[in-house]
């Protein structure tokens, strides 16, 4: 118990925020992290220390991914999941490099939708009335911007 | 409508879609695409309220002792189970000798319908090799449902759920395949809560390698 309490310690951190990444919810990536130490303290899993945190993150990412699969596709959609190709180890990076892309979105009403949604949690509608203009032009700066973002990414 | 404002709809209200409409669209390549970034993006809007939040060590610390706490608890319960799968386990037996151990881990959801699986239902496929088939046959539905497998060799029930968690298998023991189980399996459990539960009988041994069932031995893994 004091060996993987020195883990939890050590990896709780990441892995949950892996969690969150992939499943959009705390509540359930706590129970997936959860679960990752559960199995450790009653299975008779080896591995090597040094890699303590690749082999933690990696059962997050498993866990994670059974999770997703567990679920219909509309459900996957409800909770905007990844599709499971797109889970990758890169993920994290990929996710470093949107943070600093989208303070860059051009022209700033890109960056202001992007914001509004992901940010402020108000709906594509909501925006519309906001800004005044219809949804339809929402979709298409959004569009725009997640085209900008996919750049950055790809390079 | 342009295909990708269609989308947009969609994701501003998804539970009004049905999932065939949602594969559809998840089928086009752009919209895949466009749909990908999108929860890229939300994940990154995630981690920046995570990170703000700041996961300081009395976070961690109380994680720990809810962790504990709760572990404590089921532990408690866990070796009874424990005991009577190793107790069961002592008849287990290989080809044509089915293994009485039944796992009844689920018993809280023990109402919830069953599809049962038994040597009265298995069909040989192309290959001469049985295998094993829903009762009612709508494997749609059926995939989720609990599943009984009723003296059902080894090899089939792990060929189940390999496609249903779409992992790969390796073999490192031929006797372990002909091992006939009675044994209630969860699809909606995680594989490695399975792996875990499977691995109560002593007569073989589980691991999983990323995404591949090794089955092995228990004898050969010491």
């Amino acid at each position: 118990m004091r060996q993987i309490g020195q883990l939890f310690k050590e990896h709780y951190s990441a892995m949950f925020r892996l969690a969150v990444v992939l499943l959009h919810d705390e509540e359930e990536g706590r129970d997936v992290v959860h679960d990752v130490f559960a199995m450790l303290l009653d299975g008779d899993i080896r591995f090597d220390a040094d890699k303590a945190r690749a082999f933690l993150l990696s059962c997050v990412r498993n866990s994670c991914l059974n999770v997703m699969r567990g679920r219909s596709t509309r459900e996957q959609a409800m909770k905007s999941y990844l599709p499971e190709d797109e889970a990758t180890e890169g993920l994290e990076e990929q996710i470093a490099t949107l943070h600093d892309s989208i303070k860059d979105l051009a022209p700033p009403v890109c960056r202001e939708i992007v914001l509004l949604h992901y940010r402020d949690g108000l709906t594509f509608k909501e925006i519309a009335e906001r800004l005044d203009v219809s949804e339809t032009t929402i979709y298409k700066h959004l569009r725009q911007a997640m085209n900008q973002l996919r750049l950055t990414i790809n390079k | 409508m342009d295909k990708t404002e269609l989308l947009f709809m969609m994701m501003e209200h998804p539970e009004q879609y049905t999932d065939q409409q949602w594969q559809e669209i998840l089928m086009d390549d752009e919209c895949r695409e466009l749909y990908a970034m999108m929860s890229k993006v939300k994940s990154t809007f995630d981690v920046d309220r995570h990170d703000q939040r700041g996961l300081d060590d009395a976070f961690v610390k109380k994680e720990w002792e809810t962790f504990q706490a709760h572990h404590q608890a089921l532990a408690k319960v866990m070796p009874l189970w424990r005991k009577v799968a190793a107790a069961i386990v002592v008849a287990i037996a290989f080809c044509g000798i089915t293994i009485a151990a039944v796992h009844h881990f689920n018993a809280a959801k023990q109402d919830t319908p069953t599809t049962t699986v038994d040597n009265q239902q298995m069909i040989q496929n192309d290959n001469g090799h049985q295998t094993a088939t829903a009762v009612n046959g709508d494997v749609a539905e059926a995939a989720q449902e609990p599943r009984l497998y009723d003296n059902v060799p080894l090899d089939e029930i792990i060929s189940d759920m390999a496609t249903r968690y779409g992992v790969q298998v390796e073999w490192q023991t031929e006797e372990a395949r002909c091992l006939r189980l009675h044994y209630q399996w969860e699809p909606s459990y995680s594989l490695d809560k399975v792996v875990e539960m499977l691995n109560s009988f002593e007569s073989f041994n589980i691991t999983r390698d990323g995404d591949k069932l090794v089955i092995s031995d228990r004898a050969s893994d010491k």
